[in-house]
């Protein structure tokens, strides 16, 4: 093999080859300093992606982002992790409970920040190296929300599973005694309950509060709250825009664009900071009020003008109406 | 010509009438039959179908309204519910079963509130379960299935068709209750959420590591179904009173309709009936007025032209009429002159017939004269002849003879048409005459060589007759017989006796015979054949004597002839009836053949 160096004429450049080398050094050093930040998706579901979105929104545009999503295998984000463990990146947010676990089991050393996982504490969740935003608010907050709707009812009643709601209900009842609340809590172990002890508990309350408790929550045992409640006039007070629009009179809603804003912020805040000690669970920022004036109205409830002025979200659901003898109704043939 | 219009009609030919209101009739009845079975079904299917809508609503209803009370095992308002339900009248039960066929609240009425028993496990069941589990729903979850069902003896059977057969709709209509009911099985109805965008939702719902746990609290939950029961009962009494409404409607129109069809029918008949009699007494020759029709239909027409061919007829009959009198008057006039003229000719016949009766019997005295003096002559008696002079005589006394022949003859024939032939029967052996005359006429006979054969029977009774005219007539026939016989040929002469007795004659030769056109003149007086030899001498009046002396004998001559082969006359004598007048006969011996 034989080189042929610079002749002469290469000699002359040589000055202009060393600036560029230099100039290109530069930039690479540059680049090496921007911010990276991984993703981890657990699936595709619309609350993850507008999170997302509400995320990357908030950051700074030279940060450079990598997206992984999970497609639910929880499999998948441990081989993700241990990929990222090759080369890290600045900060990992996992976004849903399978994201949120492999990043527990597979990243050690990187500051991570999870959110839109709705019973953390259930699955060892923060890690020391994690920080997370609930999915609702405190129950003081959400108790405060209640009392700002039906100002007047004392005894609310409330169904748990103590296996994923055994905190959450201890720390309401402290809420409530402060607010002078008398919280009537029933435990359940399967939804087969969920019939008999809401018919033994509606006669006794003067509202029932709906929280976010898998047991207690499904497809099925959803309209029979609804109606139930309705037909026994005792409001109903949930977590969810989607209830309060069916017939339920108020939420405390989160939404999850504003989570991830508020992820971004975190993580902001981690990147600053790396020292500062973590393992935290924030409290989701900016709760929005829903009503269902319909509803209200069907309970005889009316609420005070600050009330209805804070509250967001605003809807007539047809649950109120099927109550209403000779309207037009999609129940009574 | 009246029967000719009016053919004989046979019993069981049908009037123009009775068809039209036959055909009519059958026409309606099948026409409100189909009409009428037609409207039942459609009836029938209206109600059936109104009474499952109305299941159907009943049985959504109580699906939406217990439908948490099925979720919350509230069995207390599922049986209140079902109670409300079971308050409306066809609802013969009511139901609630759960996902796995279980009952968890139902009650029946009447005979079905039986079917519903406790098990020994103390939980309570309904026998149609058995029958109608697992229930084939559709995959719309609205969609209701409806069956029917019936029982038998205390036993529910689901029936494959879940309409009313033929059979059942009479026996309806005949008053009997058939225990059918529809049975009807909705789906409790889910309701569905959104959940799109709502985290807080979403998570709670979806946020799950161990999936198969949400799917078994799924199915803890499962929905339940509603089976309601309708009675047929109520409609069964609907139809049957349909049944009878539209059958006494099917007769009211059935019977109107043969009314007007009767009706119709006798505006047709009547007029054609008129003309029929109108025509029936038109061929019958009586005057017929016109026919009255008025309807401006065809068979107004026809009744206009039968009026005109009436009219035309009836001057034409009394043109004819008028025509028949006048040639009756005239046909009178005319047999007046025939019958003036025919006594002029009987007149001038009979002075003809004077005339030559009386110039012959005028003639035949000189002419005997004649003769006796000729013979004098002859035989020499007024002296000496000389053989010329002999042959002269002897021609002349011939030809005397000849004369005076013809002369007897044509009195002979004036006798007879003057009606002076006297006719004296009396019995006579026909072999004695015949043989007579035969012989007489042997001269001639062997003159022309012929020979005559005479057949007799041998029990040949007594003939009826009048000898003399008998014995000329033979005479006649044989002269004439040998007169046209060929020389050296046979005349036959034959007597037979007829069944009835009477006697035949006939003489027969092998002569020219006869053309057929002269078969009738033959026996015209002076009438010559012209197949008559020059030489045959002859006035032409001997068969026109035999023939008016056999019609003397009131029977007839008649002649059977060929042309070239010969002549056979014949006529017939009847027997002698009286014995008293058999010892006057004579009887000479003769052969049963006599040969000349």
């Amino acid at each position: 093999m034989i080189i042929n160096w610079p002749t002469e004429r290469g000699d002359r450049m040589l000055p202009v080859y060393s600036l560029l080398f230099l100039l290109w050094l530069t930039s690479l050093s540059g680049f090496a300093n921007a911010t990276e930040i991984v993703i981890l998706q657990s699936s595709e579901l619309p609350s993850y992606e507008q999170a997302v979105l509400g995320f990357k929104a908030a950051i700074p545009a030279t940060t450079k982002v990598k997206e992984y999503n999970l497609n639910g295998q929880l499999t998948r984000g441990r081989e993700i992790g241990k990929s990222l463990r090759a080369s890290p990146p600045d900060l990992i947010l996992a976004v849903g409970l399978k994201a949120a676990i492999a990043a527990k089991l597979e990243i050690f050393d990187q500051p991570v920040v999870f959110c839109l996982v709705l019973t953390p504490d259930a699955y060892g969740l923060p890690a020391p190296n994690q920080t997370g935003i609930a999915v609702h608010p405190p129950p003081g907050a959400q108790l405060t929300a209640l009392r700002s709707v039906i100002p007047h009812r004392r005894r609310i009643g409330v169904l748990y599973d103590e296996e994923y709601s055994g905190n959450f209900i201890r720390h309401a009842h402290r809420a409530a005694k402060q607010q002078g609340l008398e919280l009537v809590a029933v435990a359940i172990r399967g939804q087969d309950d969920i019939p008999q002890a809401v018919r033994a508990l509606l006669p006794t309350i003067d509202a029932l509060w709906l929280i976010q408790d898998q047991t207690v929550i499904s497809e099925s045992a959803i309209p029979f709250y609804l109606e139930s409640t309705l037909d026994a006039k005792v409001p109903l007070f949930t977590f969810s825009s989607t209830l309060v629009q069916q017939g339920a009179l108020g939420a405390l809603v989160v939404d999850a664009w504003t989570v991830g804003q508020q992820a971004a912020r975190i993580a902001q805040s981690r990147l600053k900071e790396p020292t500062t000690a973590t393992s935290s669970i924030q409290a989701p920022e900016h709760p929005q009020l829903a009503m269902n004036v319909s509803s209200a109205e069907y309970l005889g409830l009316a609420p005070s003008p600050e009330t209805m002025r804070l509250a967001h979200q605003r809807f007539g659901g047809p649950g109120v109406m099927a109550k209403k003898p000779g309207a037009a109704s999609d129940l009574i043939p | 010509m009246v029967k000719l219009l009016t053919p004989n009609r046979s019993p069981f030919s049908l009037t123009l009438r009775t068809k039209l209101v036959l055909s009519t009739a059958v026409i309606l009845i099948i026409a409100c039959l189909v009409l009428g079975w037609l409207f039942i079904q459609q009836q029938v299917r209206s109600a059936a179908e109104g009474l499952r809508q109305s299941g159907t609503l009943l049985a959504q209803h109580l699906a939406h309204m217990g439908r948490f009370s099925v979720v919350a095992g509230d069995t207390h308002r599922l049986s209140h519910l079902i109670q409300e339900i079971l308050a409306v009248d066809p609802v013969a039960y009511a139901a609630v079963i759960s996902s796995d066929g279980e009952l968890q609240a139902g009650f029946g009425k009447g005979t079905w509130a039986e079917q519903f028993s406790v098990q020994p496990s103390g939980q309570r069941r309904f026998s149609l379960t058995n029958v109608t589990w697992p229930p084939p729903l559709h995959t719309a979850p609205d969609a209701p299935l409806i069956s029917a069902v019936q029982l038998k003896g205390d036993q529910p059977m689901l029936r494959h068709n879940i309409e009313f057969t033929l059979e059942e709709l009479l026996s309806i209509a005949g008053g009997f209750e058939l225990p059918i009911v529809y049975d009807v099985i909705v789906r409790i109805p889910q309701r569905q959420f959104m959940t799109t965008r709502d985290p807080a939702l979403d998570l709670t719902l979806d946020e799950r590591v161990d999936k198969p746990q949400a799917e078994g609290l799924q199915r803890t939950i499962a929905p339940a179904l509603v089976q309601v029961g309708l009675s047929t009962s109520h409609l069964q009494h609907i139809l049957r009173q349909l049944w009878w409404q539209a059958t006494a409607i099917t007769i009211s129109i059935m019977a109107t309709g043969l009314l007007i069809a009767l009706l119709l029918a006798r505006r047709m008949t009547t007029p054609l009936q008129e003309l029929t009699h109108a025509a029936t007494r038109l061929a019958a020759g009586e005057t017929v007025s016109p026919v009255s029709g008025h309807t401006g239909d065809e068979i107004g027409t026809l009744t206009g032209v039968f009026n005109a061919m009436a009219m035309t007829l009836q001057a034409r009959e009394h043109e004819l009429r008028e025509l028949t009198r006048t040639l009756e008057g005239r046909i009178e006039a005319r047999t007046k002159e025939l019958v003036a003229a025919n006594a002029k000719l009987q007149e001038l016949d009979r002075r003809k017939s004077f005339f030559v009766s009386t110039a012959s019997h005028e003639l035949r005295t000189p002419l005997t004269s004649m003769k006796v003096h000729l013979a004098n002559l002859r035989d020499g008696i007024d002296g000496a002849v000389t053989d010329d002079q002999w042959r002269s005589l002897t021609r002349v006394e011939a030809n005397l003879s000849r004369l005076q022949g013809l002369i007897d003859e044509l009195l002979d024939l004036s006798t007879i048409e003057m009606g002076q032939a006297a006719l004296h029967l009396e019995p006579v052996v026909l072999g004695n005459v015949i043989g007579k005359a035969i012989e007489d006429l042997h001269p001639l006979a062997s003159e022309r060589r012929v020979r005559i054969v005479l057949s007799l029977p041998s029990d040949l009774p007594i003939a009826s007759a009048d000898p003399n005219k008998l014995h000329q007539i033979m005479i006649n026939l044989l002269h004439n017989a040998i007169k046209f016989s060929p020389i050296r040929s046979t005349v036959d002469v034959e007597v037979t006796s007829l069944r009835n007795g009477e006697l035949k004659i006939s003489v027969r030769d092998v002569g020219p015979g006869l053309a057929p056109e002269e078969i009738d003149k033959v026996f015209q007086p002076f009438y010559r054949a012209p197949a008559t030899p020059k030489q045959a001498k002859g006035a032409g009046l001997g068969l026109t004597i035999a023939k008016l002396l056999v019609e003397l004998h009131h029977s007839r001559l008649w002649v059977e002839t060929t042309l070239g082969e010969g002549s056979c006359f014949y006529f017939v004598l009847r027997p002698v009836v009286s014995k008293q007048e058999l010892p006057l006969l004579q009887y000479f011996p003769i052969a049963g053949t006599q040969r000349v």
